[in-house]
C-alpha cells in the first residue's frame, strides 16, 4: 500500500513557486500513504482477531 | 378298547409304511431325491459356515467404510471451508485493487494539479519569476 515519495528536484532556474507546489504534493502523498497505511494495519488487527475467516 | 389294542392295530399300517420308506430309499428315484436333498444341505452348510468365518471380516470392513466416511465428510468440510475462505480472501484482494487504483488516481490528479500550476507560473508574465540560483539549490538540497 505504502508508496516511497521522491523528493521533487530542485534545479538552477527553477521558479521556487514551482518548487514549492512539488514539494506541498509530494507532502500530501505522503501524508496519504500514512493515512492508507494505518487503515492497512488496522484491517490487519481485525483479520487476526477474526483468525482469518 | 384298550392302548395295547390300539397299538397292535397300527402295527401293520406302521410296517407298511417302513417297508414304503425302505422301497423309496432303495429304488433309483428315492436315490436320486436323497442325492438332491443331501447335496442341498451340504450347500447349505457351506453357505452358512462361510457367512460365519467372514463375519469377523465383514465387521472390520463395516468399520473401515465408517471410518472412510467420516473422513469423506471431513474432507468435504474442510473443502467447503476452504472454499468460504477463499471467497473472503478474493474480496479482500478486490478491495485492495480497488484502493491500489483509487490511490493512484489521487496520485494522478495532484501531479496534474501541480504542473497545471507550474506551466500557469511559467505562461505569466505579470509577476518576476522567482527563480532559484545555484546558491538556492545547494541551500535547499542540504536540507535532508
Amino acid at each position: 500500500m505504502a508508496q516511497q515519495v521522491g523528493l521533487p528536484p530542485i534545479s538552477a532556474g527553477m521558479d521556487m513557486r514551482v518548487i514549492a507546489a512539488r514539494y506541498r504534493a509530494a507532502l500530501v502523498a505522503a501524508n496519504k500513504n500514512l493515512g492508507d497505511t494505518s487503515q492497512c494495519l488496522a484491517l490487519i488487527d481485525q483479520f487476526e482477531k477474526q483468525g482469518y475467516h | 378298547m384298550n392302548i395295547i389294542e390300539k397299538i397292535v392295530g397300527l402295527v401293520p399300517t406302521v410296517s407298511g409304511y417302513a417297508k414304503a420308506a425302505r422301497d423309496f430309499v432303495t429304488s433309483t428315484k428315492g436315490k436320486a431325491v436323497l442325492a438332491v436333498v443331501l447335496a442341498l444341505a451340504v450347500i447349505w452348510y457351506a453357505h452358512h459356515a462361510g457367512v460365519k468365518s467372514q463375519a469377523p471380516k465383514i465387521a472390520s470392513i463395516e468399520q473401515k467404510l465408517a471410518a472412510a466416511n467420516a473422513e469423506l465428510t471431513a474432507a468435504r468440510n474442510l473443502a467447503s471451508e476452504i472454499k468460504s475462505d477463499a471467497d473472503v480472501a478474493h474480496s479482500r484482494a478486490d478491495d485492495l485493487q480497488g484502493r491500489l487504483k483509487s490511490q493512484e488516481d489521487v496520485a494522478g490528479k495532484l501531479n496534474k494539479k501541480v504542473e497545471d500550476y507550474a506551466r500557469e507560473i511559467a505562461a505569466g508574465k505579470k509577476r518576476p519569476a522567482c527563480v532559484a540560483t545555484p546558491a538556492d539549490v545547494r541551500s535547499l538540497q542540504r536540507i535532508q
